[in-house]
């Protein structure tokens, strides 16, 4: 090999290293924009944690057979949805042509999405009869300016797990009524019979009445599950202001109650102290040791393990119910993802079609039957299905129902996780009082507001 | 005139070999000085995904990060120093104590526990993360806690804004030193032997050798392993994030993870990177002080 012919050499290689890459990605975009010989090709944005749809991306094949149309998924990790989504649409590559997005960020990206009642017209349907199939809220959480931003299609509240052995016991009962004055509520109807329960129970049988988790993110939502049951229904109020900030002083006195109702469990010794070391998973292994009579949280999540012969031979079974609110008609905080399809998405028929296909009643029972992981759907027909098929608990399913839809803005998720969260910490711990804590955190989630530019 | 016409074909020659640099030149340049260039322009923008911002703002950012806008950065910022020193030290401490026992011992038991002490490095970092979360600290199981019977008389330490950080440190210690051993142990091993029986001939006691025969001689390998470390730990992120996710009370945060929260968490991608490229422009420091320290003393030959 001559010199020369060992330079050229190197030169077509160092010319390669940057052909290739370009050569894969102009494939790429092209396969992501268009067609291409066997049809249409979308792009979907799904969460990697949505295992339980699994076996129906196993069945995209099928999907491919019966329309031509290739879906290419791309799964990331929750926390990250988001964030793909709008840096793809940002820098205008719109590569994207389906996406499931967190309610949190449903606000932001809403303004970059499609109309869906045109396809719901088109389809033979309409929103009104999309919106009478779901559970209630999802009216107010899908539309954005009387548009249809997002198909709802997954949910999620806190509900209350206890132990039946130790709520049917003969001699527990006895004793309940001898110093209550009632039987043993099985559900609970009021906040104070939780109370009553969780104060009957500790030390008799188990070490706590009551556990909860009181850590970082879920910690949160434990207490604003408990502010929105008194009525103050989300973190905003219409004109964006936060709901118990200086604008809405009202609401004060109900998060101090809220506040005072949860923290009271703690410091009365019903609930562990160390529920500020206990995220969903901790709390869970702590009732499923057999150390606390209910258990206040995500439920839903390890709903499948509570019935695991290994719990059960331990603890017995268990049964559910929805946290009672404090106010008639209030109900929880939410959790819930809804299925977009992006303005600028070129393949918009396409995506509406694997949209029909995905949530159809048969992929969502595919899901919940097969899936791995605990999906519940706010289809109310799926739902009621769900729990007769002792998938998803009947308290989770009842505070899905009656739940309220709340504002979610653009500044939502910072106001929860950046301002919120690091004073329900202190609360917890004991650093902060109920009055403190309602006060700090109204004044702060509405700087948040005003930082964010929604209110002046 | 000779001379020179052979220095010009040297030259033309070096100048061919060149092309060779070509490859890796691509690869530094989309690798590195892309990313990294996007990362610098991003910082000058108030680029916010979540409020649907994009604008220009100039040095907007870096003066909010060093005029105190954000106390929280600078709090993590002192924390990870912090962080630093102490895990160099702890893990240095457990690390050399460990690499002396080996080199005292018989062959065959400095064998077996070499590998017992060395178990922690083949778990995954978010693995043993999880592991100490679940099991070590947090409740039910709290296993670190009893077995030092302190459980019900200390909070779990993952809830303590007072505790959660010592237990973080506990965790890397854990599951980091036995690099730190590792590096040293080898160093011992090929310790110049014969200074060492010398030096026992001349009736000098463990801690007189140990401290005028193995550590000079192990100076460099401890300089360039906690230099090493220094720079990991710098950057470390999986067990705060696993672990507590900067909390209690962000009293956990250290700059990787405060960046991650603002980029990746808040989509606040213009702050996010202002703040990555202060970090850099910090490690980037402490890297080339180190290395310029090792050159002198190199030339000195002090190390």
């Amino acid at each position: 090999m001559t010199q020369r012919v060992f330079f050229r050499g190197a030169a077509l290689a160092a010319s390669l290293v940057v052909a290739l890459p370009l050569v894969a990605c102009s494939t790429s975009g092209a396969g992501q924009s268009g067609q291409d010989a066997g049809g249409k090709t979308i792009k979907v944005l799904v969460s990697s944690g949505h295992q339980q749809f699994k076996p129906v991306w196993d069945k995209l094949p099928e999907f491919t057979a019966q329309t031509g149309i290739k879906v290419q998924l791309d799964q990331v990790a929750t926390t990250d949805i988001e964030g793909a989504f709008q840096r793809d649409v940002t820098v205008g590559a719109c590569t994207y042509d389906n996406v499931e997005l967190l309610d949190g960020a449903l606000a932001g990206a809403a303004p970059k999405m499609a109309d869906l009642s045109t396809y719901l017209t088109k389809s033979g349907s309409s929103a009104q009869a999309l919106f009478d199939a779901q559970v209630g809220w999802t009216k107010g959480a899908m539309e954005f300016d009387g548009k249809v931003a997002y198909y709802p299609f997954y949910s999620g509240s806190k509900g209350i797990a206890y132990r039946e052995d130790l709520f049917t016991d003969a001699k527990n009962k006895t004793d309940f009524k001898a110093e209550f004055g009632y039987d043993i509520p099985t559900p609970p109807t009021t906040p104070a019979q939780i109370v009553d329960l969780a104060k009957f129970f500790t030390g008799r049988g188990t070490q706590y009445g009551i556990v909860f988790s009181g850590q970082g993110d879920s910690g949160e939502t434990t207490l604003a599950d408990v502010i929105f049951r008194h009525g103050v229904n989300g973190y905003q109020s219409d004109d964006d202001n936060a709901m118990w900030g200086p604008s809405n002083p009202a609401n004060q006195a109900k998060v101090v109650e809220s506040a005072t109702w949860l923290t009271d469990l703690i410091k009365n010794g019903y609930a562990p102290k160390s529920v500020t070391a206990m995220a969903t998973g901790e709390a869970t292994s702590f009732y499923t040791d057999g150390n606390a009579a209910m258990i206040y949280d995500h439920i839903y999540l390890p709903w499948a393990q509570f019935s695991a012969q290994d719990v059960v031979s331990k603890i017995g079974e268990s049964g559910s119910f929805a946290p009672p609110s404090f106010v008639e008609g209030a109900g929880g905080i939410t959790f819930y993802w809804g299925r977009g399809i992006p303005e600028c998405s070129k393949n918009k028929d396409a995506s509406w079609t694997f949209m029909q296909w995905v949530m159809s009643e048969e992929n969502q029972k595919l899901a919940l039957t097969e899936g791995q992981g605990v999906y519940v759907p706010t289809d109310k027909n799926l739902l009621a299905w769900s729990v007769e098929q002792g998938k998803v608990p009947q308290g989770v399913a009842d505070a899905v129902s009656t739940n309220q839809p709340y504002k979610v803005t653009t500044a939502t998720g910072r106001m929860r996780q950046k301002v919120n969260l690091p004073l329900v910490d202190r609360l917890y711990q004991g650093n902060l009082t109920p009055e403190q804590y309602a006060k700090d955190s109204g004044e702060a989630i509405q700087k948040e507001a005003v930082d964010s530019g929604l209110v002046k | 005139m000779a001379t020179t016409s052979t220095t010009g074909q040297a030259r033309r020659r070096d100048r061919q070999y060149y092309w060779f640099l070509v490859p890796s030149g691509i690869a530094i340049l989309l690798l590195i000085v892309v990313p990294l260039g996007y990362t610098l322009y991003l910082s000058l923008r108030h680029y916010d995904l979540a409020r649907g911002l994009n604008e220009f703002v100039g040095l907007g950012n870096y003066a909010e990060i060093f005029t105190g806008g954000d106390p929280e950065f600078l709090k993590s910022l002192v924390r990870t120093l912090v962080y630093v020193v102490l895990v160099i030290a702890f893990d240095f401490l457990l690390g050399m104590t460990q690499a002396l026992l080996l080199f005292e011992l018989k062959a065959r038991t400095a064998k077996v526990l070499r590998m017992i002490f060395m178990l922690p490095i083949l778990i995954i970092p978010t693995g043993a993360a999880v592991f100490w979360r679940t099991t070590m600290w947090a409740p039910p199981n709290e296993q670190f806690l009893r077995t030092f019977g302190l459980d019900g008389i200390i909070d779990p330490p993952l809830g303590s804004p007072n505790l959660a950080f010592w237990a973080i440190l506990v965790t890397v210690v854990w599951a980091w030193s036995p690099w730190v051993f590792l590096l040293l142990s080898g160093g011992l091993d090929n310790l110049d032997r014969s200074a060492l029986e010398a030096s026992m001939v001349d009736g000098a006691s463990y801690w007189q050798r140990l401290r005028r025969v193995i550590l000079p001689q192990m100076k460099p390998i401890i300089f360039v392993t906690l230099s090493f470390k220094a720079v990991d730990s710098f950057l470390s992120f999986p067990f705060v994030w696993v672990m507590t996710q900067g909390g209690p009370q962000n009293s956990t945060h250290l700059m990787s993870t405060y960046i991650y929260e603002q980029a990746f968490k808040f989509l606040n991608y213009g702050f996010g990177s202002a703040l990555a490229i202060v970090m850099l422009l910090i490690s980037s420091a402490l890297s080339i002080g180190a290395v310029l320290y090792w050159q002198r003393t190199q030339d000195k030959g002090a190390i």
